[in-house]
């Protein structure tokens, strides 16, 4: 068993880790002095984007194994406590680091199917799902639905999925790396991408889940940190009270008293009349193309000929060549560009919502965004309890009891963010309504300017008043939390930790990710269905094979940066909910279940789901005006859901029953996990890892 | 093939002790959504109702379900445990 480790290895890396984290807040305090001393800001945040990828390598190297049981579940060797550090940071994404926030001040109650969907799921983990997946005690999803279903084709199907929801889920994480660092080191956001790959190659390559779990211990500890400092210090400020997720209440009020004064201001409403008519007027060159196109052209020609025939001013020039550049090249771009500009008009000329009312609107309206934020809430809790990545890491714990614990404790750091966010979109939107909205727009406060110049806050003063109405400004969801430190006063090297913070949420998630699409690679499809003889040597050397062609071509799809960012994790968990749900429940509950029925169930579940995101979501040439019920796109799941428990019975019930081994290998799972068992597993652990 | 008596016992104390709690996960989950307006009226140290329950109030109810599940399937499974040594001394006793 070479580079398998003495067992106490485990408790010797817990004590790495807490050095590591304590080191990394010293360096922080440091960097806090330096930067009072005059350290420059390149410096600091190259510093912040280096220590953790130096720390990250060193966890690689330490945990560096070519044993199988140690690359695939890290020895089964983890407690539930370290298990639900790594959980809770495999879980926590750049979008909930970075736009969870962004979203509910958006949104507001709205936004807070997120919140729900994102944790409830795991009360599903937790009862039906972890304990009995770790009694089963193997390496992948396929894995448990090859064992239950038999055959090859449960597997590959199983295999597919994976990677098909991983692989959406990973560019998305990969993109996230790549916007921090571009945005606070002020490296090109291509160089961030493959620095970031960096930080996730030297990690897992080397030592596999082992890394990847110590790994993630360290990242959930610095991300929860840097997650809060900002938004505790904030509060302090505003309500003298140092537990922001207490106090927003009462801020909540006053932002209650505050909205229906801005909302009615007469200003307010001139606003929103004057996009109205901009509205209106994009709507008709649209109609009118490719006229509309001509003679917006022909009008900004003859205007530069005059005023070049006049001889007047060269910015005045300068200024109409630039608009007549700017015009749409052809037909074609013109409409895409028109209909995305009515898109965002959309937005400015919606009556603003209320931030803590439920469902506002008339009757439909409201009967509409309840239907919608059930059905969210389900796509997402089905989603978080059928995504591999997440249900992988709880073959690593060290006992079936371990499991159910490490679910708790998994939630409870996941809800230590989650109970922050809306908290930090209160806040932000207070700061906002009370020092923004109606301030003079020559002297805002200097964080909107710093934010302005990387794109994230647009003004645009379009009745010319000179003074800031609510509708004149647009917001990047991810600035609530970027901006934040900046909004509280705060010196930069705590902007610095929410950097930090951002990428190891980012690289923590991207790191589980892609070791769920490699084993789906190298376990379920090269070594169990194409070449079952495979040494153990030659199985690791195409799992790491396997990860580097993954990461690098997840980084050039990143590079690439693809749209709709946001709709593809949601539609992730669609995918996730709509493939495993219906085949993992049944395969562990019901004992009628077979085969073609979860053969049929995944087919099925995930061809529902994609045929109806194709039919309802613009970028793929749908429309809303199709939708079922008035189910947005992003929960497309709940159909592939229904659609995959329908066949998983009709199809099972219809054709023979399971052989029998299959009610022995149930009963099995619903054993308790007695002692001796655990001798068995780590023989055949040692077995899988000693055949060369 | 034969499940043993206490095996089934075991495993229906598991599966109600599931059955409540996924119940209860329901509840929590759905039941503020669906009356989230009438809720709204009602209000908890600043927060109206309908929101505290969707920001902490169900999370904390989540947190709740897990841990009690842990505790009470690890009672259950030590209790299982400890009879089939007792059956299985008194089996060996009977036996010399």
């Amino acid at each position: 068993m070479s580079g398998s480790a003495s067992p106490n290895f485990s408790g010797h890396m817990a004590l790495i880790i807490r050095w590591y984290v304590c080191v990394f807040l010293l360096l922080v305090m440091f960097l806090g002095v330096g930067e009072q001393f005059g350290l420059s800001f390149t410096w600091i945040g190259g510093m912040f984007m280096l220590a953790p990828i130096l720390l990250y390598a060193g966890v690689g190297i330490l945990c560096r194994t070519s044993n199988v049981s140690e690359y695939y579940v890290a020895g089964r060797r983890i407690s539930g406590l370290y298990n639900g550090m790594a959980v809770a940071a495999d879980w926590m994404s750049a979008a909930s680091f970075l736009s969870l926030a962004g979203t509910l001040y958006f949104d507001g109650y709205q936004g807070l199917a997120f919140v729900i969907g994102w944790t409830g799921g795991y009360v599903l983990v937790a009862l039906c799902l972890a304990p009995y997946l770790r009694k089963f005690g193997q390496f992948t999803i396929a894995d448990f639905l090859s064992a239950r279903y038999g055959g090859a084709l449960p597997r590959l199907i199983g295999a597919s999925a994976t990677i098909m929801a991983s692989f959406i889920y990973v560019v998305a994480q990969i993109y996230g790396v790549g916007l921090i660092t571009s945005r606070f080191i002020g490296v090109e956001f291509e160089i961030g991408v493959f620095v970031g790959l960096t930080g996730i190659l030297v990690c897992s390559f080397l030592g596999g889940m082992r890394a990847v779990t110590w790994t993630q211990v360290a990242q959930c500890a610095i991300l929860i940190v840097a997650y809060l400092i900002p938004v505790v210090l904030l509060a302090e400020k505003q309500t003298n009270v140092p537990v922001p997720q207490v106090v927003y209440g009462e801020v909540l009020q006053q932002i209650g008293g505050k909205e229906e004064v801005i909302f009615n201001d007469p200003r307010e409403q001139q606003v929103r009349e004057l996009y109205r008519a901009r509205q209106n007027e994009v709507r008709s060159h649209l109609e009118h193309l490719p006229g509309s196109l001509e003679t917006m052209r022909d009008d900004a020609q003859d205007k530069l000929n005059i005023l070049k025939a006049t001889n007047a001013p060269a910015e005045q020039i300068f200024a109409a060549e630039k608009k007549l550049r700017a015009l749409p090249i052809s037909a074609e771009h013109a409409e895409r560009e028109w209909k995305a500009e009515l898109q965002k008009l959309d937005i400015k000329v919606a009556p603003p919502l209320p931030h803590a009312k439920p469902f506002p609107g008339n009757e439909d309206e409201s009967a509409k965004r309840k239907l919608n934020f059930l059905a969210l809430i389900i796509c997402l809790m089905v989603g978080t309890a059928s995504l591999p990545h997440i249900l992988m890491r709880f073959y690593t714990t060290t006992t079936v009891a371990d499991s159910r614990n490490s679910v708790f404790w998994a939630l409870l750091f996941i809800s230590m963010l989650y109970f922050t966010a809306p908290a930090y979109a209160v806040f932000a939107k207070w700061e906002v309504y009370s020092n923004l909205v109606g301030a003079h727009i020559a002297n805002l406060p200097s964080w909107v300017g710093t934010w302005s110049r990387l794109g994230l806050i647009r003004i645009e003063d379009i009745n010319h008043d000179g003074v800031l109405q609510l509708a004149e400004l647009t917001l990047n969801p991810d600035v609530i939390v970027l901006a934040m430190p900046e909004i509280a006063g705060l010196p930069y090297v705590v902007s610095g930790l929410v950097a930090a913070g951002g990428l190891a949420a980012a690289l923590s998630t991207a790191d589980g990710l892609l070791l769920a699409i490699a084993s789906a690679l190298s376990h379920d499809i090269y070594y169990k269905t194409m070449d079952p003889q495979a040494s153990t040597q030659r199985r690791l050397v195409i799992s790491k094979s396997m990860l580097l062609v993954v990461s690098v071509s997840a980084a050039y799809a990143a590079s690439l940066r693809p749209e709709h960012i946001l709709f593809l994790v949601g539609l992730a968990f669609s995918i996730a909910a709509s493939a495993f749900f219906p085949a993992l429940i049944g395969g562990l509950f019901w004992q009628r279940a077979n085969r073609w029925g979860a053969i049929a169930s995944m087919l099925s579940g995930v061809t529902v789901c994609l045929y109806y995101c194709g039919l309802t979501h613009p970028a793929l040439g749908g429309s809303m005006s199709k939708a079922w019920f008035g189910i947005e796109p992003i929960s497309s799941g709940v159909f592939g859901l229904a659609a995959g428990f329908a066949m998983l019975v009709i199809v099972s019930l219809i054709t023979p029953p399971p052989p029998a081994r299959v009610r022995q290998l149930m009963w099995d799972w619903r054993a308790p996990s007695e002692p001796w068992q655990r001798a068995a597993w780590a023989a055949a652990d040692s077995d899988n890892g000693t055949h060369h | 093939m034969n499940i043993p008596a206490d095996q089934q016992i075991f495993w229906k104390q598991k599966r109600n002790l599931t059955l409540a709690l996924l119940l209860a996960w329901a509840a929590v989950t759905f039941l503020p959504v669906v009356f989230a307006n009438q809720l709204d009226r009602i209000e908890l140290l600043g927060w109206p109702l309908s929101f505290y329950m969707e920001a902490q109030g169900t999370l904390i109810a989540y947190l709740i379900i897990i841990g009690i599940y842990a505790v009470r399937v690890r009672q259950i499974e030590r209790a299982r445990l400890a009879n089939a040594a007792a059956a299985s001394n008194n089996a060996s006793e009977q036996a010399s």
